[in-house]
């Protein structure tokens, strides 16, 4: 799965800003923000990448075990759905 | 190397890893644009301004609120965090009642002081259409002119039915932006 064509991820300040230009779909009158760790995977995303790597590259970049970052990566597998985000 | 700023995400943290920011953020900057260059574009959401503004299709360019008239579209800051893009049905002093054209309800007794703008020009799929344009100012004011009858007819058919309906399927539509 991949992030949608139309998105980009911009810093502003210390926030991870979500900007979406050319979707259509995407709700305009609202703002969008990331954590650092949601940041960390939406640029994994940007390429594509399938869950267990999301888990993977959050394991060893991050101090958490296999089991949390497992849950938090579908957490945040589900928001982005949610907003219609990514493409399977 | 381990980062050690762990982010707890969705399992332990209380805000998620992708937060949608309150609205006031997006609308704070569109007043600074109405400051700045004195107009600001802003998408349409919702339904309650069909058919002339269709959901996510269209968009509207505001101006800031001059002289504010009946039929006028406006964007109405609630102070609640909700904005609405509806149309001012009559105004009595500095206070207003507006309605969406395609709502049940009239929205009675506003402060004119809330609005943000003033729509002056619809973008309609890509055509930008102004709002003095001979059939915008016609549309807008048969709107206007109905708004009022059109909504009493409705409740008026709403509440000659309801004994025939079932309790609790009486259903008002929600608000919507």
């Amino acid at each position: 799965m991949k992030i949608k064509p139309g998105y980009m991820l911009r810093k502003v300040v210390d926030i991870h800003v979500i900007i979406g230009i050319g979707d259509e779909n995407y709700a305009p009158n609202q703002i969008m923000s990331l954590n650092e760790t949601g940041a960390f995977l939406w640029r994994i995303l940007e390429d594509g990448a399938e869950r267990d790597q999301l888990v993977e590259r959050l394991v060893s970049e991050y101090d958490v075990d296999t089991h949390t970052a497992e849950a938090d990566v579908d957490a945040f597998l589900s928001s982005l759905r949610e907003k219609a985000l990514i493409a399977e | 190397m381990k980062n050690e700023k762990v982010e707890k995400l969705s399992s332990s943290g209380r805000k998620g890893p992708l937060q949608v920011l309150p609205t006031e953020t997006y609308f704070a900057l569109v007043r600074e644009k109405l400051a700045e260059n004195g107009q600001a574009y802003v998408r349409v959401t919702g339904t309650s301004m069909q058919p002339l503004l269709r959901h996510l299709r269209d968009g509207v360019i505001i101006e800031p609120p001059g002289r504010i008239r009946p039929g006028d579209i406006v964007l109405f800051d609630r102070r609640n965090g909700r904005y609405a893009l509806h149309r001012v049905i009559r105004i009595q002093g500095d206070r207003f009642t507006m309605a969406g054209d395609n709502q049940w309800y009239l929205d009675r007794d506003l402060p004119l002081n809330q609005v943000v703008g003033v729509v002056r020009w619809v973008d309609r799929g890509g055509r930008k259409i102004s709002c003095e344009k001979f059939f915008m100012k016609m549309y807008a004011r048969v709107v206007t002119a109905l708004s009022v009858p059109r909504i009493n007819i409705r409740r008026a058919v709403g509440w000659l039915v309801k004994p025939f309906r079932r309790a609790g399927s009486d259903h008002r539509k929600g608000e919507r932006g």
